[in-house]
């Protein structure tokens, strides 16, 4: 990833930076508290991504988790907040007309399109794989693809 | 070294403060760390002070589930949830599939399962936690629940409130069975008398 582009941090990828014992964490940790918390690289996360983070400890009653959660979010250096606006919900529609995108996908790659960002990071490789079409605007990082990572 | 620390600090001139070296040593601060400071207009003496951690890796360990596997099929699910008709009828709000006919008499052995009773009880559809051996309709919420110890072994929630709660209830619960038994004994006796 080079040096100031502006990262989409999928849910899955989050997963894996909040989750210390999988096997893409080290990679995951590597990319937020290295790139993104030094100001390498900024990073957008959608508020859908928030509200499937959050679904699991709000039905575990874990409100001091959740909370935390938020607070990475919104307190986070050089992450900022993707809301669904009109423009991205605009560039939903048209991902989901032209491509057949689930609600959801849809709205969290218009967030990093409106966003301009160049890198999107996931660790779902279907999703990757679906969205790494050839003239894509934005290029797909697959964190299992960096697995071992050196310490 | 759990008591609390109270230190008095007196404010200097253009509004600073100096966090004194105790309470910096304590909470572990350094030089660049950010702290938020929160002033509720009800209590106007009082000023909170509140250090971001450097790094949130790991804060959700086991909670999502415990390998990129099922981290990946729950947002999958969480995304799927989105379709109308996404989630089969046969499953639970957490993508839980819930027991067939024919694993329904296998799992509740010990119980008559019949068609009748399959379609009218839901429970008879739940799977058992292969932990504790309850009969949960969101299971993998309650796995969950067990990976991250907000429940022991035998599926008692370990948060004291909860525990409290519950122990207030079957307090309750006992105290009702004791009052019916004692105006029956008493309605006994009366037609004896």
């Amino acid at each position: 990833m080079p040096e100031g582009a502006t990262l989409l941090l999928d849910t899955s990828a989050l997963i894996a930076y909040f989750d210390e014992r999988e096997r893409t964490s080290a990679v995951a940790t590597a990319v937020v508290d290295g790139f993104i918390r030094s100001g390498r690289n900024s990073a957008v996360v959608s508020v859908v991504t928030i509200m499937e983070l959050l679904v699991r400890p709000l039905r575990l009653m874990d409100t001091v988790l959740a909370d935390s959660l938020i607070e990475f979010i919104t307190r986070f250096p050089n992450v900022t907040l993707g809301d669904v606006d009109l423009a991205v919900a605009r560039e939903a529609a048209v991902l989901r007309a032209h491509t057949g995108l689930q609600p959801a996908d849809a709205l969290v790659l218009a967030t990093g399109s409106i966003w301009h960002c160049g890198h999107i990071v996931s660790n779902d490789r279907a999703w990757v794989a679906a969205l790494a079409t050839p003239g894509a605007s934005a290029v797909t990082v697959l964190l299992d693809n960096h697995v071992p990572f050196p310490a | 070294m759990d008591d609390p620390t109270e230190v008095v600090i007196r404010l200097r001139e253009r509004n600073q403060l100096t966090l004194p070296d105790r309470v910096a040593q304590r909470i572990g601060a350094k030089e660049g760390d950010r702290f938020l400071i929160r002033f509720d207009p009800a209590e106007p003496d009082v000023v909170r002070f509140k250090r971001f951690p450097d790094s949130y890796a790991g804060i959700a360990t086991g909670v999502y589930g415990n390998t990129t596997e099922e981290h990946v099929a729950y947002v999958r699910e969480e995304r799927a949830s989105w379709e109308r008709d996404a989630r089969p009828a046969d499953a639970a709000a957490d993508g839980t599939p819930y027991l067939s006919f024919e694993e329904s008499k296998r799992v509740y052995w010990q119980t008559e399962v019949t068609r009748e009773r399959y379609d009218r009880e839901p429970k008879l559809r739940w799977p058992k936690c292969e932990v504790c051996g309850r009969s949960i309709r969101r299971m993998n919420d309650h796995r969950a629940a067990h990976r991250v110890g907000l429940l022991t072994d035998k599926g008692i929630n370990t948060d004291p409130r909860q525990q409290e709660r519950s122990t207030d209830r079957v307090a309750k619960w006992r105290r009702t069975v004791a009052a019916k038994q004692t105006k029956k004994t008493n309605m006994v006796k009366t037609v004896r008398s």
